[in-house]
């Protein structure tokens, strides 16, 4: 039989009240809830940077105002999120696979060489790149998804809806 | 019955039909794939239709986003792994129907389910929302401020993450929305001296990549992940003992359904959620529940497609979303130029029409297309997920540069994308920072409004009748289960 409950703090984490808290033990709520209340104050420090408001646009709500309203939202909720965690068993995650890292690396290379490569070579690159990176083996296919996909794509954008992608220093040159 | 002869007519317009089509038959197929969800297609998609006229793009969207809801549900019942989230609650018993030699049947009962749950919330969806948006002819700021408010707090009750989690998330999202240059004083705020930051951040790339490159990186942490698939056999249309056993079911849940998609950020995930426990909690067979009961499949699916048409309710006659694939599609009916809300519907009566139809339409397709193509559809996820999970961030990439022709966008894509999967991983869900995205600027905008009125005194709130309502169902939202729960407690103490 199954009953769908959200548990207390919503990571799935079972209270431990005949036991209490493991020691030496620390909830990932607690690290989050600190680099919540940092980010916090970063961006109330850089509320402090604003520009000076015209004097004739004096009459309204302070620009920065508003933003730390929001902040101070922001770390009362973050301190509750660290009391809600109090007494519940740090979450057993497994640890990020390297593959992740990877992938997230390829990402940004992948957005960092358009400007240099062109759209359609970094398209044709990351399509590569990625499913090498997880584990295909079929190269064949690869070469066949490479090549024709992100041509596709590109005509679609560029032709029908008329948008104008960076060519890239390489394409420029050979123009 | 005018507003319904008028949707009607406006269906016959070829090229609209089509587009439904293409949008219904997209929405099974993003819908049976593990990890696409509807509220990433409609997301992908969106910079697709800006080039088309407003009922066509908002048409496609909206039947996307009914046939997805719908689609989760074959992957949960062949696979145990929903194709979205709404359709969770279908595998508990729709994947041991599968396993016992069922999966015709309960393919079957989940496509007439969601076929009634989505056409009853169509029905409702068109007499409410007209409705609604009358009541809001007398909104003024402080209404509205304390409505956008209100659609905030109901983060908290959101399945998806804790309740505090949703809340820093919505907060997030609107503070996302304040980057530009501040409306009333002109001062620019946390553009960095860009250029292109002084007109805020775009939600699109943001939602983009909050949904399709975390979602990468999610696929790429679960490599190894194997699925059981049981051979999917012909979709059975359910039989006349079946309907017996589950026809209160898909009437409570039409309901439920319905309702939970009306309330602001609510959406088929905790509609199909309370629809199952509804379902086992009058059920005469609750001992079935878990192993393949048939009304375990009734009652989740009839539920979230109700909470579709629940869920445009709100999106079209407030602004408020009323889920995260609606506010995908607020997202989209403002980069049409259109203002949802009460204007919306005296000046652009096609476009409402046009959405009322594309969603009967939609749920009328996928009836046809479960009965007949559930077991196709069931083969896209045979898609290596080493091709697809690339083609999805090409699209990614190329949806969010296209939309300003910056590669500023892109960035902004990728840095949402990271973060996304960071948060995610702690707990934090998606959709209440998309919400707050969408939201920052109307509270902002009518607090300051407001303020304004006032001259300054926020007491003036509590001589604002609408506004006080608003305020305490906020009050309700977020302090209500820890309330009710005292109480309850004292009463048993006694």
């Amino acid at each position: 039989m199954t009953d769908l409950q959200t548990t207390q703090n919503g990571d799935g984490n079972k209270a431990r009240p005949d036991q209490g808290p493991r020691p030496f033990s620390i909830h990932t709520d607690f690290p989050m809830g600190i680099a919540v209340l940092l980010f916090c104050a970063v961006v109330f420090y850089l509320t402090t940077l604003f520009d000076e408001v015209p004097s004739a646009m004096a009459q309204g709500v302070p620009p920065e105002q508003f933003p730390r309203l929001l902040l101070f939202l922001i770390s009362a909720f973050a301190v509750i999120m660290m009391f809600q965690a109090r007494g519940h068993d740090p979450k057993k995650r497994k640890p990020i696979p390297k593959v992740v890292y990877l992938s997230a690396g390829l990402l940004v290379v992948f957005v960092g060489i358009v400007d240099f490569v062109g759209i359609i070579a970094a398209m044709m690159l990351f399509c590569v790149a990625l499913p090498i990176l997880w584990g295909e083996r079929r190269f064949k296919v690869i070469a066949i998804f490479a090549a024709i996909y992100p041509v596709l794509v590109y005509f679609l954008f560029s032709r029908v809806m008329e948008v104008n992608f960076p060519l890239g220093f390489f394409t420029e040159f050979f123009r | 019955m005018d507003g319904f002869l008028h949707a009607i007519s406006i269906m016959t317009d070829p090229y609209l039909l089509f587009v439904i089509l293409c949008g219904t038959v997209g929405g099974v197929l993003v819908g049976a794939l593990p990890g696409l969800t509807s509220t990433m297609a409609t997301a992908l998609l969106l910079p697709f239709t800006v080039m088309m006229p407003p009922v066509p793009a908002i048409a496609l969207l909206s039947a996307l986003y009914c046939a997805g809801t719908f689609g989760g549900s074959i992957t949960a019942i062949l696979i145990n792994a929903p194709g979205a989230p709404p359709a969770a609650a279908t595998a508990i018993d729709g994947y041991p129907m599968a396993q016992r030699g069922e999966a015709g049947r309960a393919l079957g009962m989940a496509t007439v389910s969601s076929t009634i749950g989505g056409i009853f919330s169509v029905i409702v969806l068109l007499v409410a929302a007209p409705m609604l948006a009358r009541m809001a002819y007398s909104f003024g700021p402080p209404e509205y401020f304390a409505l956008a408010l209100f659609g905030l707090s109901m983060l908290a009750s959101i399945t998806k993450g804790s309740a505090v989690k949703n809340l820093i998330g919505g907060a997030f999202g609107v503070l996302v929305a304040t980057v530009g240059i501040d409306f009333t004083t002109g001062v620019e705020r946390f553009t960095f001296g860009y250029p292109e930051m002084t007109e805020g951040i775009h939600f699109i790339p943001v939602m983009i990549g909050i949904f399709g490159g975390a979602e990468l990186l999610s696929q790429a942490a679960s490599l190894d992940m194997v699925y059981n698939r049981v051979a999917a056999i012909a979709v059975k249309l359910p039989s006349k003992e079946d309907f017996k056993l589950v026809w209160k079911t898909i009437v409570r849940s039409c309901g439920i359904g319905t309702f939970i998609g009306i309330l602001p950020a609510e959406g088929g995930t905790v509609a199909a959620m309370i629809g199952y426990n509804k379902a086992r909690r009058w059920s005469k067979n609750k001992d079935e529940f878990g192993s393949g009961a048939i009304e375990g499949i009734a009652g989740p699916e009839a539920a979230n497609n109700a909470a579709t048409g629940g869920a445009m309710v709100p999106t079209l006659a407030l602004g408020i979303p009323g889920s995260g694939t609606t506010a995908v599609i607020l997202g989209a009916l403002l980069v049409h130029g259109l203002r949802p809300g009460p204007y919306l519907f005296q000046e652009q009566p096609d476009l409402l029409y046009g959405i009322f139809g594309a969603m009967l339409v939609a749920n009328i397709l996928f009836l046809g297309i479960g009965l007949v193509g559930a077991k196709l559809f069931a083969r896209i996820t045979l898609i290596p997920r080493t091709f697809l999970w690339p083609a999805v961030f090409v699209l990614a990439v190329v949806g969010a540069y296209s939309l300003e022709q910056a590669m500023v966008d892109v960035g902004i894509m990728l840095v949402f994308g990271l973060l996304g999967f960071v948060l995610r991983r702690y707990g934090f869900a998606p959709a209440p920072i998309i919400m707050g995205i969408i939201l920052g600027d109307l509270v902002e905008n009518t607090l300051k409004q407001s303020l304004l009125l006032f001259e300054h005194d926020w007491t003036m709130f509590f001589g604002r009748p609408i506004a006080v309502s608003f305020f305490i169902l906020t009050f309700l939202g977020l302090f209500g289960p820890f309330l009710f729960g005292q109480i309850r407690k004292m009463v048993r103490g006694k």
